[in-house]
C-alpha cells in the first residue's frame, strides 16, 4: 500500500485536474451502470418519454387553433415547430435548474454526500456529476421530442443556423444550472430538508409554466407579466431558437419588451442577456453553495449521522 | 410462544430481478414488476441465496432466548421471519399462537427492533414525541402513552435527553429511543436484534437487566440476537448457535458448552515474545496468537488446554520459550463465546 | 511533527436546546499513535471526530490536522483522512453493487486500472467479503454492510484515519481481522489512528494512548498502561500452586513484587495445593515477576488468575464520579 507519510501534503494540485475528470467520469459510469440495471427503468423511461410527449403535443394540438394566430410574424408560420421548441427547450431546462437539489437531498439522505465532501473531490464535483445522469435520461428526450413533432405532427425546422442556436442552447443550460445551484445551495443555506424549494418553485414551476411561453408567445399576457417574464432565462431561448429553427421565422421584429426598448437586434438582446445571466448566476451559485455547506459545517448539519 | 418447525428461506435472486438485472421496488417499478411476472418476463433468476435451512424451534413463553452466529448466518432472518416480516420459503411454526401465514396477526403480538437503518424515526420529533406518538398511533390513550413512555425511556436511561429532536441525538441515545420505543406496547413477544450496539458499557449493562429482568417480569418473551457472546451467556435462559443458516445448537449456556468438558481456556498476554522454540507440549491443544505489534508491542495469545493440573505450568513454559514476560494470566473454564469462535466451534459443529 | 494538534476546541450545537457538546479540548497526537476516544453515549466523542476531519467547524479553539490549520484548510484536511461512520448505513450507495460502490470511489482517492482492481480484491478479501461482492447492498446482512462501509473508507490510503466505532455489528472472526488491519495498519504503514469504541477491551487491545471524555470534556488522556494505574485501584493476582507439602509453604515478600501490596494464602482444596493471593496496583509489573518468582520456588502453578483494573473500571469510575448518571 501507498501511504504518504503523515502532514506531509500529498501533490494535490498536480493530480487533482486529472482527478476530478477521472472522478466526473466514474460518476458517469455509475449512472450508466444504475440506468442499465434497472432495465425495467428503461422500459419506464421510454413509457415516460412517449407519454409525456404526447400530451404534450396533444395540448398543443388542442390550444393550436387559438394559440397559432397569436404567434405573430417573428415565429414564423408552423405552430408545432413553435411548440416543438418549447417542450424541447423546457426538458432541458428542468434538468439543469430543478435537478441539482433533488439530486443534492437524495444523497443527503442516503449518507452519501457527506463523505464526497471528506474526499479530495472538489465541493462542486458532486453537483456536475450527478448532473451526468440527465445526459442519460433527460437529454435524449430532445430527439424524441424533435422525431415525435416532425414525424407525427408536422414540426418542421431549418437548419442553416445549427451553430448559433447551439451557442444559445449552452448559454440557456448554463444560466439554468446557476438556478439549479442555487436552488441546490438552498438545501444547506435555508435548512430545507424538504418539501418545497422556493428557488425551484418560482422559477421552473411557476414563472418558466406560466410565463416562460412554451405553447404562446409572450405577447399574449398582460404588458407587466411579460416584464416578469423577461426574468428568467427560459424566455430568451425560445424567442431565439424559435428565430433560428422554426420554418418562415425572422431574426428581426423586436417581440419581447427588452428587445422593443433597447436599439439592438434582437437576438443581440437575447445573447447578451443569456449571457449577463450565465455570467451573474454561475458564480453566484457557487459562492452560495460553498456558503451553505460552510454553514451546514457550522451548525452541524453537514451529515446526517451523529 | 414460538414454535418453528423445519423453517428455511431461500432469498431469490429473481424476486427482484428481470433477466437478472434488478428493480426498484417503488411505485411504478413495482407496478411494472407485477405485470412483468404476470407476462412471465422472468426468465433467468440470479443465484438465489439459501439464508435459512430446515430450522427448528420452540421458545416457551416468558423466555429469554437468545440466538448467536457470525455474520451472514441467517440471524437477523430468523428474526424478521419470527416477526411476521418475512414469508419463509418452506416450514411451519406459530407465534404468540398464531399461525405462520397470518403475519398480520403476528405483528400485533410482537415488537421488533433493529438497529439498523434509521427505522422509521421522526427526524423532527423529539425523543419523547417519537416514542409516545407511536403509542398514540397504536391506539393507546393519551394518558397511557404518556406514563408508559417515561417508563420507556427511564428503561433505557434517556429521561435527561428526551426532549432533544432525533437529529440532535447522539449515535447511542437514538439506537435507545428505537429500543424504547419497542418496549411501548407491551406485545408478548420481543424481538431484539443486536440491541445494544453503539450503547456505551453503562447503558449496555442497564439494557441487558432490562432484558433479564424488567421484560420476563412484564410476562414478555424475548428473542435476543447479539454478538457479544459473554454478555448473552449472563441474560439468556437458552440461546441457538446459526451458522450458514443451519441451526448448529440449542440450549441452556452450559448445555452448549458441553462437548468442552475436560479442557480449559488460558489467556495470556507477553510482552516482548518470539515464536516459542521449545516443542509444543502435549497439554496444549489449540492455540491462537495475536500479534500486536504497534505501540504496546503486545502478544495475546489464547490456548486450549487439558484441564490437568500440570497443563497450565506447561503451557506458560512452551509461550515463554521465544522469550518475554506474561504480564497477564488467566485460565478459565471455557465460555459460549469460545464455542462462538475458533476450533471449538467447529469441534461442537461436527 | 504531531499529526493533530488542537487547542480549546469547544462546539455547541445551536437548536431547540443549546446543547455544549465540547469544552476546551486540547489534543496532541503524535505519528504513529492509535488514539482510543472513550466515553458514554453523548459525551461528544462524534462531535471531536467530525471536527478533526473538517465535517464540522468548532465554536472556540484553534489547532492543525496533518499541518492544515482546522479553521481555514479545513477543505485540505477533509481531502487528507479517511472517516468511518459509527452507522453502515453511511456512505453505502444502494444503487451499485458491493464491488461496483468500491469501483465508483478508487479513482476519486487516485486510484485508477489494474491499481484499483488489486487493491479492490485485496480489501473484499481481507474483510471477507469476496462471496458478497456482486450483492446489492440491500442484500447483505448488517454485518456485512459494515465491512462494506469499512472497505470503502480504508481504500483511500491516507495517513490519518477515524475510526467511529468499527467493530459494530461485526462477528467475533470479523472484529478479529478488523482489528489485525487497523494494527497492519498502524505497524506496517505508520498510519495514525484515532478510535471510538464501546468495547472496552478492544481500546485496550488496540490503543497506545486514551482519552476519556465525559459530557463533552476531557477527564483523563495518558498512555493507556497509566490510564490503568491511574485510578490507583488494588486488585487480586490468584494463583494455585502444589508443592509437596502445604506445611513448608512460604509466601513471597510483597516488597520484592513490584507493584504488590500484600499477599494472603491459604490452604487448597486438594493435598499439597497452597491459594496464594497477590494484592496489587499494578498487575502488569506484578505477574511476570510473581511467575519467576513461582518457578523459582519449585512450586507447580496449577491455576492462575487475575482480576486485573480494565477500561471498564476506568470507565465506571470516571462517568460516575463525574455525576454523568
Ligand atoms: N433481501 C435479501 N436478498 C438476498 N439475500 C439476502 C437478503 N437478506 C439477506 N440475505 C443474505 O442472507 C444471508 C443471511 O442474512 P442475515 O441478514 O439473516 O444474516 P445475519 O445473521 O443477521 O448477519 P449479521 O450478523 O451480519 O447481521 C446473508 O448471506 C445475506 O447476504
Ligand atoms: N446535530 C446536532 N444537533 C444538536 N445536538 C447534537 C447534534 N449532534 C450531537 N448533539 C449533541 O451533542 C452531544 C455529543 O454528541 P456526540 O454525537 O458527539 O456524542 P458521542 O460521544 O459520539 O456519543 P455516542 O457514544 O452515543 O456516539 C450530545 O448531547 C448530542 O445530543
Ligand atoms: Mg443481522
Ligand atoms: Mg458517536
Amino acid at each position: 500500500m501507498r501511504v504518504p507519510a503523515a502532514g506531509e501534503p500529498r501533490d494535490v494540485r498536480v493530480h487533482s485536474l486529472i482527478r476530478e475528470i477521472a472522478t466526473l467520469w466514474a460518476f458517469a459510469i455509475r449512472e450508466y451502470r444504475i440506468w442499465q440495471s434497472y432495465r425495467v427503468n428503461q422500459v419506464m423511461w421510454m413509457v415516460n418519454i412517449f407519454v409525456t410527449t404526447l400530451l404534450f403535443f396533444l395540448m398543443g394540438q388542442m390550444v393550436k387553433g387559438k394559440a397559432a394566430h397569436l404567434m405573430g410574424a417573428a415565429y414564423g408560420t408552423n405552430y408545432m415547430s413553435f411548440i416543438v421548441v418549447g417542450i424541447a427547450m423546457n426538458v432541458f431546462l428542468f434538468t439543469n435548474l430543478a435537478d441539482p437539489y433533488t439530486r443534492i437531498a437524495r444523497s443527503y439522505f442516503n449518507g452519501t454526500m457527506d463523505l464526497m465532501l471528506l474526499s479530495p473531490m472538489s465541493i462542486y464535483t458532486p453537483l456536475l456529476g450527478f448532473m451526468t445522469k440527465s445526459m442519460l435520461d433527460d437529454y435524449p428526450r430532445l430527439f424524441f421530442v424533435g422525431g415525435f413533432g416532425m414525424l407525427l405532427f408536422g414540426a418542421a425546422f431549418r437548419f442553416q443556423y445549427t451553430l448559433p442556436a447551439l451557442g444559445f442552447t449552452v448559454l440557456v443550460l448554463s444560466s439554468a444550472f446557476g438556478i439549479g445551484m442555487i436552488s441546490a445551495s438552498s438545501f444547506y443555506l435555508l435548512n430545507i430538508k424538504r418539501g418545497t424549494e422556493p428557488v425551484r418553485f418560482l422559477v421552473q414551476q411557476l414563472l418558466a409554466t406560466l410565463l416562460a411561453g412554451s405553447y404562446y408567445p409572450v405577447t399574449v399576457l398582460p404588458r407587466p407579466l411579460q416584464w416578469v417574464a423577461c426574468l428568467i432565462p427560459h424566455t430568451y431561448a425560445f424567442d431565439a431558437l424559435r428565430r433560428l429553427m422554426d420554418p418562415g421565422a425572422h431574426l428581426g421584429g423586436a417581440v419581447l419588451p427588452l428587445q422593443q426598448i433597447l436599439p439592438w437586434p434582437p437576438l443581440a438582446v437575447d445573447g447578451a442577456v443569456l449571457g449577463l445571466m450565465t455570467l451573474i448566476l454561475i458564480p453566484v451559485g457557487l459562492l452560495l453553495y460553498a456558503r451553505g455547506i460552510e454553514k451546514a459545517r457550522r451548525n452541524g448539519t453537514l451529515t446526517r449521522w451523529q | 410462544m414460538i414454535r418453528l418447525s423445519g423453517i428455511g428461506k431461500t432469498f431469490p435472486g429473481a424476486e427482484l430481478s428481470l433477466r437478472g438485472t434488478k428493480l426498484v421496488t417503488q411505485g411504478p417499478a413495482l407496478w411494472v414488476r407485477n405485470l412483468a411476472r404476470a407476462v412471465r418476463l422472468t426468465a433467468s433468476p440470479g443465484a438465489p441465496v439459501r439464508a435459512l435451512e430446515d430450522v427448528t424451534l420452540n421458545i416457551a413463553a416468558g423466555e429469554v432466548f437468545g440466538i448467536l452466529g457470525p455474520n451472514g448466518s441467517g440471524k437477523t432472518t430468523l428474526v424478521k421471519i419470527m416477526a411476521g416480516l418475512l414469508r419463509p420459503t418452506e416450514g411451519a411454526g406459530a407465534v404468540a399462537g398464531v399461525e405462520m401465514n397470518h403475519p398480520q396477526a403476528i405483528r400485533r403480538r410482537v415488537s421488533y427492533v433493529s438497529t439498523t437503518g434509521w427505522m422509521g424515526l421522526e427526524w423532527a420529533l423529539t425523543a419523547e414525541e417519537n416514542i409516545r406518538f407511536f403509542g398514540l398511533l397504536s391506539g393507546m390513550s393519551g394518558a397511557l402513552a404518556k406514563t408508559r413512555t417515561d417508563e420507556a425511556l427511564r428503561d433505557v436511561g434517556l429521561m435527561q435527553d428526551r426532549h432533544k429532536a432525533v437529529s440532535e441525538l447522539s449515535n447511542g441515545m437514538r439506537q435507545r429511543v428505537i429500543l424504547a420505543r419497542a418496549l411501548l406496547l407491551r406485545t408478548p413477544v420481543v424481538l431484539l436484534d443486536e440491541p445494544t450496539v453503539g450503547l456505551d458499557p453503562i447503558h449496555r449493562d442497564q439494557v441487558l437487566a432490562l432484558v433479564r429482568e424488567t421484560l420476563p417480569a412484564r410476562g414478555q418473551t424475548v428473542i435476543v440476537v447479539d454478538h457479544q457472546a459473554d454478555a448473552l451467556e449472563t441474560i439468556v435462559d437458552r440461546a441457538a448457535i446459526l451458522a450458514g443458516g443451519r441451526l448448529l445448537r440449542a440450549g441452556t449456556p452450559a448445555e452448549l458448552v458441553s462437548g468442552l468438558e475436560g479442557v480449559r481456556v488460558l489467556e495470556m498476554v507477553t510482552r516482548g515474545s518470539g515464536e516459542p522454540r521449545a516443542a509444543i507440549p502435549p497439554q496444549v491443544q489449540e492455540v491462537e496468537r495475536i500479534e500486536r505489534p504497534g505501540p504496546l508491542g503486545l502478544t495475546q495469545w489464547r490456548l486450549t488446554v487439558a484441564d490437568r493440573s500440570d497443563a497450565l505450568e506447561a503451557a506458560l513454559h512452551w509461550v515463554l520459550s521465544g522469550g518475554g514476560q506474561a504480564v497477564q494470566v488467566a485460565e478459565r473454564a471455557p465460555r459460549l463465546a469460545d464455542v462462538v469462535t475458533g476450533r471449538l466451534r467447529r469441534e461442537v459443529s461436527r | 511533527m504531531a499529526v493533530i494538534d488542537i487547542q480549546g476546541i469547544g462546539k455547541w450545537y445551536p437548536g431547540r436546546r443549546r446543547t455544549v457538546a465540547l469544552e476546551g479540548v486540547d489534543l496532541r497526537l503524535a505519528e504513529g499513535a492509535i488514539l482510543g476516544l472513550l466515553g458514554p453515549n453523548g459525551a461528544g466523542k462524534t462531535t471531536l471526530i467530525k471536527i478533526l476531519s473538517g465535517l464540522l467547524v468548532p465554536d472556540t479553539g484553534r489547532g492543525t490536522v496533518l499541518g492544515y490549520d482546522l479553521m481555514r484548510q479545513a477543505r485540505h484536511i477533509r481531502a487528507a483522512v479517511s472517516l468511518v461512520a459509527p452507522t453502515a448505513d453511511v456512505g453505502i450507495d444502494n444503487n451499485l453493487t458491493v464491488r461496483q460502490n468500491l469501483v465508483f470511489w478508487a479513482p476519486v482517492y487516485g486510484l485508477f486500472g489494474e491499481i484499483a482492481r488489486r487493491r479492490i480484491d485485496e480489501l473484499l478479501a481481507r474483510l471477507g467479503l469476496e462471496g458478497k461482492a456482486d450483492a446489492w447492498p440491500m442484500h447483505i446482512s448488517a454485518g456485512q454492510r459494515q465491512r462494506l462501509a469499512l472497505a470503502r473508507s480504508l481504500l483511500a490510503e491516507n495517513a490519518l484515519v477515524f475510526l467511529d466505532e468499527p467493530t459494530n455489528k461485526l462477528d467475533a472472526e470479523g472484529i478479529r481481522s478488523v482489528r489485525q488491519l487497523i494494527t497492519d495498519l498502524n505497524a506496517r504503514h505508520g498510519v495514525t489512528v484515532v478510535l471510538t469504541t464501546h468495547v472496552m477491551e478492544e481500546a485496550e487491545e488496540l490503543c497506545s494512548e486514551i482519552m476519556f471524555l465525559a459530557q463533552g470534556r476531557v477527564r483523563r488522556h495518558l498512555p493507556t498502561d497509566e490510564v490503568l494505574r491511574s485510578l490507583g485501584l488494588v486488585r487480586p493476582i490468584r494463583l494455585a500452586l502444589d508443592s509437596r507439602e502445604a506445611a513448608d509453604f512460604t509466601p513471597p515478600d510483597p516488597r520484592t513484587l513490584r507493584g504488590a501490596e500484600r499477599v494472603a494464602w491459604g490452604p487448597g482444596d486438594i493435598r499439597g495445593r497452597v491459594l496464594l493471593t497477590v494484592w496489587s496496583r499494578d498487575t502488569v509489573a506484578t505477574t511476570p515477576e510473581l511467575i519467576e518468582w513461582v518457578l523459582h520456588q519449585g512450586y507447580r502453578l496449577a491455576g492462575m488468575e487475575t482480576e486485573r483494573v480494565t477500561l471498564e473500571d476506568v470507565f465506571a469510575t470516571l462517568s460516575g464520579a463525574e455525576g454523568v448518571h
